[in-house]
């Protein structure tokens, strides 16, 4: 496993936004991400669409320094990602407290930790009392804004959101996705938003790129894309978006 | 928390052991030291039960004085073993990448020397002597425990949180102590109680040896190698220190691993124990057979696990060709409504009220009937389908037991059958690891068709495949309902998947249905959690410059639900009344101020930071 090879790539003073240039991600023989290139500004949210085996993950995953890759990333510092399962992101035997602060350093003192973390967590919309409770005590919702939260600790340049709303219950899918919307505005955040539902896209994203089998078959605008598809897989992908009567 | 009896020995034999351990020494030593030249190596007598050694020393009192060191030793070793194999299972997760491996290859080659070599053979290199058995036994403990440790880690390493701390720059000895040592820690310390029985039995056998503790120090193995050449004439006299090592012994074994059952079972469910009385099968009531078409009725039926009811009187009918959505947030009680329906649900849960399938009660049915007129399909079609059987031969099964066909006619149904459902006929012969997603779930649906089914129930039949796919799978169904006139209920918790392949949709809610409504008619719904719920789903038309609706807090989990509306909490419109009685059903909602026709749209409220108040506007009815 290779966890730990993290590419900085390129000028980390650009700050917020990234630039990637023909992206593969390899596993042994298999292409899962074959020459992949987008940008996302500052304060951008772009969506990135598939179906599995897409390598929409791969992507994400490449660019948070978890899979190693080949191909130019510029900027994207200090790249942080939110998972889909908000049970799994979270060490069960730490506190809330020490979750968010996690990616602090250790330069602060007890006080600025705690006053961060309070901070951190009415960030995303929690109270910061919850400093002391255990992740077991948090609903799926409020789980996944913790990891929100601790993402945005680490001031990142570049916050990818995998499938971050698919593993929770409608009733609060909305307030999660108002949320990143909210962080993109209030934080100027450049946001990678990996999903494969294209109303939740249409939603949170200014743009949209249409990933298939390693490559990005459309990109455009949220409204290009979802309003007049260029790409017949882009359109078989809006047909089968289940719709209320 | 009840102990099985295992639990219970084990904790008696261990606490006996230890109480020795302490009181041998000071009760005992003495007689145990005293020489009695005039009396050596005598058998069993009234002064001496268990005989005495070649110093005419008493072996009873000898035994259960050296309690205290062999207890000591085996703690000592198994502490030594701890140590060294949570260290050797840790270091390849601070390790680099081609060091762990090392590691980790060298961790899996020792496991496979027997554990008594090893011990002797460490033992002889660290000298022969109580530190060398101390150090023997240790040594040949740690391997075991190092993969164990290695085995936990891994999976410790694979977590989301561990990914997480790494982006976040979190060095490698951090993750380690701060993210994976807790998380392992449970059963490594159980493992490690377990390991001191076997310590215990290791230490013994050196000492027996002549490896181990030597005069004039003596423990329960230095006392069964003394006696040993006496054991044809006076068995009696290795007795005592042999039923101390196996009584000693089994009792920590036994302790370490009830621990470990204890710690693996999963915990009993909050509230558990309030109000539980209600062991009733599925019951059928003369007088209440249906006369209408409908082929499945459901009547007042409620679940129970021990205290807890996770679902709640819930009653709806089906008619042939029907299908009726069941949409709900997990914890909802709509997914064991579906294995209730199908006379599924798992031990211990308990089943109460009517399920009539054609009129006929559930349990009144043969296995033969239920297999031919109910067709289930799950969200994981592999759990579905026998991974070691083609599916051709799996398929072919239900006709040849169900239906008494030849297997030559089942064959060819099941070919027939898979074709309906869109699987190639050559996929007959495929394993179900050879299919994709879609292909399974077909052939699942082409096995509920392999009888004659009435009634179709399909819990989240989709929710693992991809959109495109769901489509197909769900025109699929549609049309078998179409074709058979059988009934169906298809459970999701997407309300738009619900909504548009449904002629009528259940609301659940806390494990009741909160309300029935057309599915056309969702956008009108009454209920406040219903349009609260359809206002949360963004489509394709959703306006993206306001924020998305979403409500409040949580679903209240089965063992929190109390009287008084469950929703009554996250609710605009809760009064005094939601909180104290629990709305009934009537007309489709269940809610003490349903929205009127004229209200519709004014759940559209927003709350931006997920904390504000769904449908604020007027409560309209």
């Amino acid at each position: 496993m290779r966890l730990w090879r993290r590419q900085e790539g390129g000028d980390r003073a650009a700050g917020g936004g990234v630039k990637v240039v023909d992206l593969r991600v390899r596993y042994g023989g298999f292409t899962a991400v074959d020459g992949v290139s987008f940008e996302i500004a500052e304060g951008e949210v772009l969506g990135l669409v598939g179906e599995s085996g897409s390598g929409k993950s791969s992507v994400g995953r490449a660019l948070a320094g978890l899979v190693p890759y080949e191909g130019e990333v510029r900027g994207g510092a200090r790249t942080q990602m939110v998972f889909q399962d908000p049970y799994g992101s979270l060490n069960p035997r730490l506190r809330i407290g020490a979750a968010v602060t996690e990616g602090l350093g250790s330069g602060l003192s007890r006080e600025e930790r705690a006053r961060e973390a309070g901070r951190l967590l009415e960030t995303v919309g929690l109270a910061a009392d919850l400093v002391g409770r255990y992740p077991r005590e948090l609903s799926g919702g409020q789980r996944q804004r913790v990891a929100l939260a601790r993402a945005l600790g680490a001031r990142p340049g570049l916050l990818i959101a995998d499938e971050i709303t698919s593993a929770l219950d409608a009733s609060v899918q909305g307030a999660v996705l108002n949320l990143v919307r909210d962080l993109r505005d209030s934080l100027g955040l450049a946001v990678l938003f990996v999903s494969h539902d294209l109303a939740v896209v249409r939603y949170v994203c200014d743009r949209v790129a249409v990933l298939r089998e390693g490559r990005i078959v459309e990109c455009g605008t949220v409204d290009q894309v979802t309003g007049s598809p260029g790409h017949e897989y882009t359109k078989a992908l809006l047909e089968a978006v289940p719709r209320l009567k | 928390m009840r102990r099985s009896p295992a639990a219970r020995c084990g904790a008696v034999l261990v606490a006996l052991t230890l109480v020795l351990a302490v009181l041998g020494p000071w009760v005992w030593g003495a007689e145990a030291a005293r020489f009695d030249p005039m009396h050596t190596l005598e058998g069993h007598s009234s002064a001496h039960w268990l005989g005495t050694d070649d110093g005419g020393r008493d072996m009873l009192a000898r035994t259960l004085a050296a309690t205290r060191l062999s207890v000591l030793l085996a703690a000592l070793a198994t502490a030594l073993g701890a140590v060294l194999g949570v260290t050797l299972g840790a270091l390849p997760s601070v390790l680099g990448e081609r060091a762990a491996r090392f590691v980790t290859a060298v961790v899996n080659g020792m496991t496979a020397i027997p554990v008594l070599l090893l011990a002797m053979f460490a033992a002889l290199v660290a000298g022969t002597g109580t530190a060398g058995a101390v150090v023997g036994i240790g040594v040949a403990s740690a391997p075991g425990l190092a993969r164990l440790t290695r085995t936990l880690a891994a999976g410790v390493e694979s977590a989301d949180y561990v990914a997480a701390a790494r982006m976040l720059g979190t060095g490698r000895v951090r993750v380690l102590t701060r993210h994976i040592l807790p998380n392992i820690a449970e059963p490594l310390i159980l493992s490690v109680t377990a390991a001191l029985g076997y310590a215990l039995l290791g230490m013994a056998t050196l000492s027996l040896l002549g490896l181990g503790v030597q005069p004039p120090d003596y423990d329960w193995g230095r006392l069964l190698h003394d006696a040993l050449p006496r054991v044809y004439v006076d068995p009696e006299v290795i007795a005592g220190p042999a039923l101390a090592v196996a009584v000693a012994g089994i009792g920590f074994t036994l302790v370490g691993e009830s621990l470990a059952r204890a710690a693996a079972r999963t915990p009993v469910p909050p509230g558990a124990g309030k109000g539980a009385e209600l062991p009733l099968g599925p019951a059928s009531r003369p007088g209440l057979s249906s006369a209408s078409e409908a082929v499945l009725e459901v009547r007042d039926l409620t679940v129970f696990f021990g205290g807890v009811t996770p679902v709640r009187g819930v009653s709806f009918t089906v008619a042939s060709g029907e299908v009726v959505g069941i949409v709900g947030e997990s914890g909802s009680g709509k997914s064991l409504t579906a294995l209730a329906v199908g006379g599924l649900v798992p031990y211990p849960g308990r089943v109460r009220g009517d399920v009539l399938l054609e009129g006929k009660p559930l349990g009144e049915l043969s296995r033969k009937e239920l297999g031919t007129r109910l067709a289930m399909v799950f969200q994981d079609p592999l759990s579905a389908l026998n991974p070691a059987l083609r599916v051709g031969t799996q398929l072919a099964e239900t006709a040849t037991v169900h239906l008494g066909m030849t297997r030559r006619e089942a064959r060819a149904r099941a070919v027939a059958r898979l074709e309906r459902t869109g699987v190639a006929a050559e996929r007959v012969s495929s394993f179900p690891h050879e299919l994709s997603g879609g292909m399974r779930q077909r052939a699942v649906i082409a096995m509920g068709l392999m009888g004659d089914p009435r009634l179709i129930v399909a819990d989240e039949p989709t929710t693992a495949l991809d959109t495109t796919v769901q489509r197909k799978v769900l025109d699929l169904l549609g049309e078998v309902v179409r074709d058979t006139g059988a009934g169906a209920v298809l459970i999701s918790h997407d309300i738009a998947v619900v909504s548009s392949r449904c002629d009528r949709v259940l609301v659940m809610y806390a494990g009741r249905v909160v309300e029935e409504v057309p599915a056309d008619r969702l956008r009108k719904a009454r209920h406040p959690y219903t349009r609260a719920l359809v206002a949360s789903i963004p489509d394709l038309g959703t306006d993206r410059s306001l924020p998305l609706a979403s409500i409040p807090g949580a679903q209240p989990v089965p063992s929190a639900v109390g009287e008084g509306c469950a929703f009554a909490d996250r609710c605009g419109f809760a009064d005094e009344v939601c909180l104290r009685e629990t709305p009934a059903l009537v007309g489709g909602v269940a809610c003490h101020h349903p929205s009127g026709e004229g209200a519709v749209g004014a759940s559209k409220e927003g709350s931006r930071d997920g904390r504000g108040e769904v449908a604020a506007e007027g409560s309209g009815g």
